[in-house]
């Protein structure tokens, strides 16, 4: 059924519009062609109008159902990220809380490490205090020539404090040291904390150790004059400008019979002053490439005593083949070097 | 027909099928754009969202991270101070004194309401025990008692100048206060200033060692000094270990290490207190007061006290115009004390000489010419206390810059109407106590500035208001009688002197008016003509003193007569340098109401001779033109 039939029309038949279309006059014949086919196209028109709009609307419906699709597919993936990235933010807070956590429990176990190495290690051995150690590490006291002055400590040990009074004659061993070596003959080295100790070395390696740990920071030389059997040995300690664990040094640097000794009193505080004037040397010739002034400074008192001076002569000796075979690593002025032996051979 | 009707209708319905064809075609391609369309903006705004997203959290995972970074940190520096805590604390067991250091640093730990002045901070004293237990005893420890008798008199808290003195506050007197121990003081009570003395007792005898810091009133990180050893020149006395002191007079020991004690403690409170808050010193007064103390200790002293004011003033620890109450006092201290003038000296060089106040082409400023003449003032009141040398004031002259105070006196005048200031410093500068050198030097400065005032004032009042204007009316007659008065004593005077004399006052006047510096401006002729002119110049002026011409006229003011001549050049001159004495005396006597002294007007007599001998020369010129030589 066609569109017009749909709408209650009735077709003509061909032989009535025949019949009609005869009956007409010529002029209206042609008219009614026109109308004719206008009224179809209309009705053509119409039909096909509806059947785009109905096309048009089923297409549109589909399209946003297709959108909506992509929508729904956009939104459910952002939520995933969120929510993975809710997680990964949960995992980094609960990570750093665990570090924090743990760097905690590690800062609190040296806390007390330190206060017991403070109350145990330190404080029963050693007159200075850390605080000063530390104030004096940002402020150090220098020469004229701005080098660091070495710090000279002299251990308390049975030959440095001799009486019953071992407080007291540990404090003339040190007052009297520094009076006659230091003041004396104008020594560079700083004598602060030359009287450091509060109680007996028992062990040079174990005191150097706690001292340097505190102490790294500041050049120093301890020495400790200690009877081994029937040897004087002068060991030292020695480290220079915060240069760690590995440039810290502890060298037996005389070793003399006892009987020497007895012979001299005064040669164990000589080889003592010995000792810190050569590395005071090596101090300033190695790390600073200043001249040697110790040396020089007390070079008479030293060649007084025969033994002494040899012994020292050895040492500056060493130093100067030491310096001359590793010649790219310690640079010793080749003047500073002449003269030095000049020194030593005279 | 019937063709034609149904082509026509076949026609119609043809076009209108094909429209029909077009409109849906047509709209499904529109359809189809539209879609395309909204899928792309959707699509793009899926992008927006997507990338906002992912800015989102990158910037949340950036603040957690530097969350934790910082969290880190403040973990480390927790632990580090925790460290340090621990490592005073520990400290703090060890402690020498019985004073803890909470204390001393006066920490207001429970908020304690205070008044918004700022208190003085006093330095703390402490001595430190020997461990000689006779010197100890017998002598350190009544050393340290007289010490704190004298403290708790004049240097108490509540004085200008408070010391802490910690007596008997040392805990262990085995336990010396040696280097380590000053350190371990140091390092807990960096910011109070502290003085430590320590007793050593060698074989090679006494010997006190000082420790100081934050007392020079320099920055504190820097002002830690140890193990200053004193010099006991002072004392008489050998001390040795373990001496029991049986046979000396203890009492006499002891007053020389207290005199001794108590002057390095009362000098460096007077250099802290001065640096730090510009309280004047006090152990000079109290030194002033001892009839024991020897001429040379005093003369040490009070250069140690001048030295210490210079120094403070170069380092600029006290402002010079600020605190210039403080610092006159602490001259008048300082020198009373010294019977000397060297502090005063020092200031006015700081003041006027290289303290750049004063500029010597700009001259003084003058908004500091109120503080110059209060310190005139000041000198000149406290002149007989002060016990302030001529040699002191008269270099206070050539200090002052007298051209920029006079000018500045000019300017004010002009400007402000501050008359009493610029009334004030002139009487001082032209008054007592001025010695004739100075007064010398005064008048030739006087005339110089004169001549640039002059200048500037004509420069500055030329077109509208010329001052000649208005002076010649009120002087003309006076001066011109001066001047007239003037040539005749001064001719007189050249005549007296003889030949000689006055042939080179003639060579000078020539030499001067003649001279390079007026050559280009004043005479443009050749070498030749030049010469000319001087010898015939010289001649008449020769001649014209001889017949001492008592009847000069002077009426060279009105317009020469004389043309194109090295005559009419020096009329020029001479008229120019007229004015200026005008207004130079106008100066003088109108605007700051002095009259001329009599040495003044003797250096001004000489000074005029130039000028004179110009009058009298264009006087002559006049007569010589208008009565011919021939003629006459």
């Amino acid at each position: 059924m066609t569109p017009y039939e749909q709408l209650g029309f009735t077709l003509p038949s061909a032989a009535g519009i025949g019949q009609a279309v005869e009956a007409m006059p010529a002029g209206e014949r042609v008219i009614s062609g026109y109308f004719a086919g206008q009224m179809a196209g209309m009705v053509y028109a119409g039909w096909k109008s509806r059947r785009t709009a109905a096309e048009h609307n089923a297409r549109a419906i589909s399209f946003q159902e297709e959108l909506n699709q992509i929508r729904n597919e956009f939104g459910d993936r952002k939520m995933q990220a969120e929510i993975e990235f809710l997680h990964e933010c949960h995992d980094l807070g609960m990570k750093s809380q665990r570090e924090v956590a743990l760097q905690s429990c590690r800062d609190r176990q040296q806390e007390e490490e330190f206060r017991s190495f403070c109350e145990k290690s330190w404080n029963t051995h050693f007159r200075p205090q850390i605080n000063a150690v530390l104030e004096e590490m940002l402020h150090p006291s220098t020469d004229n020539i701005g080098v660091p002055r070495l710090k000279l400590m002299v251990s308390r040990t049975p030959l440095t404090a001799k009486s019953m009074d071992k407080k007291g004659a540990y404090a003339d061993f040190c007052d009297e040291f520094k009076e006659d070596f230091l003041l004396h003959y104008n020594l560079g080295l700083d004598s602060i904390w030359m009287r450091g100790w509060e109680c007996d070395c028992v062990s040079a390696m174990a005191d150097t150790m706690n001292l340097h740990y505190i102490m790294q920071g500041l050049p120093t030389v301890v020495i400790y004059p200690v009877q081994r059997g029937d040897t004087l040995s002068i060991e030292t300690a020695t480290w220079g400008y915060q240069l760690g664990q590995s440039h810290m040094i502890m060298d037996k640097t005389f070793r003399v019979q006892m009987s020497k000794i007895a012979e001299h009193p005064e040669r164990m505080r000589t080889l003592m002053i010995a000792a810190a004037a050569y590395i005071d040397d090596c101090y300033r010739l190695m790390l600073h490439h200043s001249p040697a002034d110790s040396l020089y400074k007390i070079k008479g008192l030293l060649q007084e005593d025969e033994l002494v001076w040899n012994m020292l002569t050895t040492k500056y000796r060493g130093l100067i083949i030491q310096s001359q075979n590793n010649i790219n690593t310690m640079i010793i002025d080749e003047e500073e070097i002449k003269k030095l032996d000049k020194t030593i051979e005279s | 027909m019937i063709i034609a009707g149904a082509t026509i209708g076949a026609v119609s319905f043809g076009i209108q099928v094909y429209n029909a064809w077009r409109n849906e075609k047509n709209a499904k391609a529109i359809q189809e754009k539209q879609e395309a369309y909204q899928r792309a903006v959707m699509e793009k705004n899926f992008e927006v969202a997507m990338e906002q997203f992912h800015a989102m959290a990158d910037a949340r995972r950036q603040i957690i991270e530097e969350e934790r970074i910082e969290r880190k940190n403040v973990m480390q520096e927790m632990h580090k101070q925790n460290l340090q805590t621990i490592a005073e604390l520990a400290s703090l067991e060890k402690w020498p004194l019985a004073v803890m250091p909470l204390v001393m640093r006066d920490d207001n730990l429970f908020g304690y309401e205070t008044d918004d002045v700022e208190s003085i901070v006093p330095i703390n004293v402490i001595m430190g025990p020997c461990r000689d237990r006779n010197f100890q005893n017998k002598i350190w420890k009544v050393v340290e008692d007289e010490l704190s008798i004298r403290f708790a008199k004049s240097w108490n808290k509540a004085s200008s100048h408070p010391v802490l003195f910690y007596q008997d506050a040392w805990k262990d007197d085995k336990d010396p206060a040696d280097s380590a121990q000053c350190a371990n003081i140091h390092a807990s009570t960096q910011n109070v200033p502290t003085i430590i003395f320590s007793p050593v007792l060698t074989r090679r005898g006494l010997q006190i060692e000082m420790t100081h810091w934050c007392v020079t009133g320099m920055d504190a990180s820097n002002s830690y000094c140890r193990e200053i050893r004193l010099s006991l020149e002072g004392t008489h006395y050998q001390y040795h270990q373990n001496d029991d002191y049986v046979n000396v007079d203890i009492e006499q020991l002891v007053s020389e290490l207290v005199d001794m004690l108590e002057g390095i403690i009362g000098y460096m409170d007077d250099q802290y207190m001065w640096c730090r808050y510009s309280v004047i010193p006090l152990l000079p007064q109290l030194l002033s007061m001892r009839y024991d103390v020897d001429h040379a200790t005093v003369q040490n002293m009070y250069e140690q006290y001048v030295a210490m004011l210079k120094s403070s003033l170069s380092n600029s620890q006290v402002q010079l115009i600020l605190d210039f109450d403080a610092v006159l006092s602490y001259c008048a201290v300082i020198d009373r004390f010294g019977k000397s003038d060297d502090a005063f000296k020092v200031v006015c060089c700081q003041f006027l000489g290289e303290n750049a106040l004063v500029d010597q082409k700009i001259g003084l400023p003058s908004y500091e010419l109120d503080k110059l003449v209060t310190f005139l003032k000041y000198v000149m009141n406290h002149k007989k206390e002060m016990s302030v040398s001529e040699g002191f004031i008269s270099g206070l002259h050539y200090c002052i810059s007298l051209e920029s105070l006079y000018r500045n006196s000019v300017e004010s005048l002009n400007t402000d109407n501050r008359t009493n200031s610029c009334d004030e410093a002139h009487t001082f500068i032209m008054a007592e106590p001025i010695t004739d050198k100075a007064k010398h030097s005064l008048s030739t400065e006087c005339l110089d500035i004169c001549d640039n005032l002059i200048e500037r004032c004509r420069q500055e009042t030329d077109e509208t208001t010329d001052r000649r204007n208005w002076v010649r009316p009120m002087f003309k007659e006076q001066v011109f009688g001066i001047f007239d008065q003037k040539a005749t004593d001064i001719l007189g005077v050249i005549d007296n002197k003889g030949n000689q004399y006055r042939e080179e006052t003639i060579a000078s006047v020539l030499n001067k008016t003649l001279s390079a510096h007026q050559e280009n401006d004043l005479l443009r002729f050749d070498s030749e003509e030049k010469a000319h002119a001087f010898d015939e110049c010289y001649m008449r002026l020769k001649d014209y003193v001889k017949s001492k011409a008592n009847d000069v006229k002077v009426d060279f003011w009105k317009d020469s007569y004389i043309k194109d001549s090295v005559e009419k050049r020096i009329l020029e001159y001479c008229n120019a340098s007229l004015v200026k004495w005008i207004d130079y005396i106008f100066f003088k006597e109108d605007i700051i109401h002095d009259s001329i002294s009599d040495e003044d007007k003797q250096f001004i007599e000489s000074k005029m001779v130039n000028l004179t001998q110009m009058l009298d020369k264009i006087a002559d010129d006049y007569i010589i033109i208008s009565f011919s030589p021939q003629t006459k």
